[in-house]
């Protein structure tokens, strides 16, 4: 649908006041580097008003209030980023301006050298490797049986999982560690397994419930029709068709279960066996003049994740989005 | 010649039902999630019976559900019950206002939409600690009282931190929740809301919103028990901001290490989760089918 001129010319002229008001704080209150960084966003948004003044009354399908909305969420999503890359690279103490001022590349530098993080790092990737594939192993056959099985309480068994998917994880986290210490269990690098499967297996069946709703099961009936054994069944259905989706989950759920900070924090035997998110919290709040190694981290954890979503991303969108039906 | 065998009669036979036998595919991950659920859960049974302390590992005295009543009569508990509710309720309506008008931005997008979804779940990507760090730095000492000139000590900026870190992490992905379900909303429908004359707020409410509704659903009660449980930014606030239930739950566990105090506390907010997920899955009508 077009948007009326009427639209248009109401969107062009909150984008114009907004600027106009960004651009007053930016000058009159804001001090030093960061007045540009608010004038740059003011002149975005008054040229948005410029621009929907002049093609209000156009055959264009342009809708003004959806590019203010868009600019907006650019400035919302973005400029943090850019404060956690401002706290990233000046180390000591916290910055006060959003742009950064020295650049010194020095907590990377650090969080790269550093044997605790690098361990941390290390215990991190093999928790969640291992759980992940735990939790794979068991949430595909469950997740399929769910969606096209007969399962008694099937329905129950989903609200358990659903349930167990935003649980807190911390109500657990104590007495997982009272009852490993039971069973003389407790103090090993696997000590963190049964809490981050806790986080990995719900999430893993949530997610591959999706992949396996959405998969084309009318292509199995035919290639069962056309007298397919298992194996062709496998490689002409099931790895075109369920295989990449499932790939997305596992590496979703890796990066979730390693990202978690109660299992490594609560249950970890010590210094040398700290997941990273519990090494950078430790790190925060003994330190604060360490906060530029935690930003560090955080922005050097960043790449792994954009590798999987710049990979993946019509099929991570989809599993987020299509949570329900 | 022999006369053929007389053929038994056959009773007609059932129709095998090609998707019967589910449960031993679900059995071992059911298995699995009794072990890491259900075990923990009977140690924090016993455990809030007690009352014992990892520091003094031999004094442990029995002490029925003297601690579980403690804990529900205590100004502590209700007053960290009052936060995490009043954090639950403010980030979740920023998060929500914010990734409406998100959503219905892109939705009118003929390009790239794909590409800023991507951007929109790298908060959410980001470690929850690092979120938590970087905006109580931003919040409590860096640009934003430099920017507006006001106490870095106050207890409101620490609270502000936790509720911005809170509404930044969680806004993209709700935004992305909120997309798939306007993209539910048939464009014929919305055409003949025009067509009968609706104003834009007539086709908001009568037409988007009911189509919506069961993104909407999801994305209201994933994120309030995600609020609710969130642990990082809170214990990251300041020492004078009022503790959430979860905080409370970590300081009385891992950091004085009463372990019947922390089991009593931990059944306690297991109790708010379910009571606040099921009011808002009821209310909010909240379905996902199989």
């Amino acid at each position: 649908m077009r948007p009326t001129v009427r639209s248009r010319l109401w969107a062009a002229g909150t984008a114009f006041v907004l600027g106009f008001a960004v651009a007053n704080v930016g000058v009159l209150v804001v001090p030093g580097v960061d007045r540009w960084v608010w004038l740059a966003v003011a002149i975005v948004l008054m040229i948005t008003g410029a621009v929907g003044v002049l093609l209000a009354d156009t055959a264009r399908p342009v809708s003004f209030w959806a590019v203010l909305g868009v600019e907006l969420m650019l400035v919302l999503t973005v400029l943090p980023l850019l404060w956690t890359f401002t706290v990233a690279t000046s180390p000591g103490d916290p910055p006060t301006s959003m742009w950064p001022r020295a650049v010194s590349w020095e907590p990377f530098g650090g969080v790269l050298a550093a044997d605790g993080l690098r361990t941390s790092m290390l215990t991190s990737a093999a928790v969640a490797a291992a759980a992940t594939a735990i939790a794979m192993l068991l949430a595909v056959p469950a997740s399929y049986a769910l969606v096209r099985r007969r399962v008694p309480g099937r329905r129950w068994l989903y609200l358990v999982l659903v349930i167990l998917l935003v649980a807190p994880l911390v109500t657990l986290a104590g007495p997982t560690s009272v009852a490993l210490l039971d069973v003389g269990m407790a103090g090993r690098w696997w000590s963190t397994l049964p809490l981050s499967l806790l986080v990995a297996l719900p999430l893993a069946s949530w997610l591959s419930v999706t992949v396996m709703r959405a998969a084309p099961w009318h292509l199995r009936d035919a290639v069962r029709a056309d007298g397919a054994t298992r194996r062709q069944e496998l490689r002409h259905f099931a790895a075109p068709a369920l295989a990449p989706g499932l790939l997305v989950v596992a590496g979703v759920v890796f990066l979730v279960t390693a990202g978690d900070t109660v299992a490594g924090a609560a249950l970890a035997a010590g210094p040398d066996a700290q997941t990273l998110p519990a090494s950078l919290l430790l790190a925060a709040q003994t330190s604060p003049a360490g906060n530029s190694e935690v930003a560090a981290a955080g922005l050097l954890w960043l790449v792994p994740v954009l590798v999987l979503l710049l990979l993946a991303p019509r099929r991570i969108v989809h599993l987020i989005g299509r949570t329900h039906r | 010649m022999r006369a053929p065998a007389p053929t038994r009669p056959q009773w007609p036979r059932r129709p095998v039902d090609p998707n019967r036998g589910g449960l031993p595919w679900v059995l071992p991950a059911v298995l699995v999630v009794l072990g890491v659920v259900g075990w923990p859960l009977v140690v924090a049974v016993r455990e809030s019976l007690f009352q014992s302390s990892l520091v003094v590992p031999d004094d442990r005295t029995f002490v029925g559900i003297e601690t579980v009543a403690s804990v529900f009569s205590s100004s502590t508990w209700w007053s960290a019950v009052a936060v995490t509710l009043a954090l639950v309720v403010v980030a979740v309506a920023l998060q929500l206002v914010l990734a409406a008008a998100f959503a219905t931005a892109l939705r009118r997008l003929t390009h790239g939409t794909r590409w800023l979804q991507v951007l929109l779940l790298v908060p959410f990507a980001t470690l929850a600690v690092v979120t938590a760090v970087t905006w109580r730095d931003g919040l409590t000492a860096g640009f934003a009282p430099a920017w507006f000139g006001y106490d870095v000590d106050s207890r409101s900026a620490s609270m502000a931190a936790v509720v911005a870190a809170e509404v930044w992490r969680g806004t993209g992905i709700t935004t992305v929740i909120l997309l798939a379900g306007l993209a539910r909303v048939p464009s014929s429908l919305r055409e003949a809301a025009v067509a009968d004359g609706a104003t834009a707020w007539q086709r908001v409410w009568r037409v988007t919103r009911p189509a919506a509704a069961p993104a909407i659903a999801v994305a209201v009660v994933y994120r309030s028990l995600d609020a609710l449980r969130a642990l990082e930014a809170p214990l990251m606030a300041d020492a004078a901001a009022p503790r959430t239930v979860s905080t409370l739950v970590w300081d009385t566990t891992f950091e004085t290490f009463e372990v019947g105090l922390g089991a009593a506390l931990s059944l306690g907010l297991l109790l708010l989760a379910v009571l606040v997920g099921v009011a808002l899955a009821v209310t909010s009508r909240m379905r996902r089918t199989l």
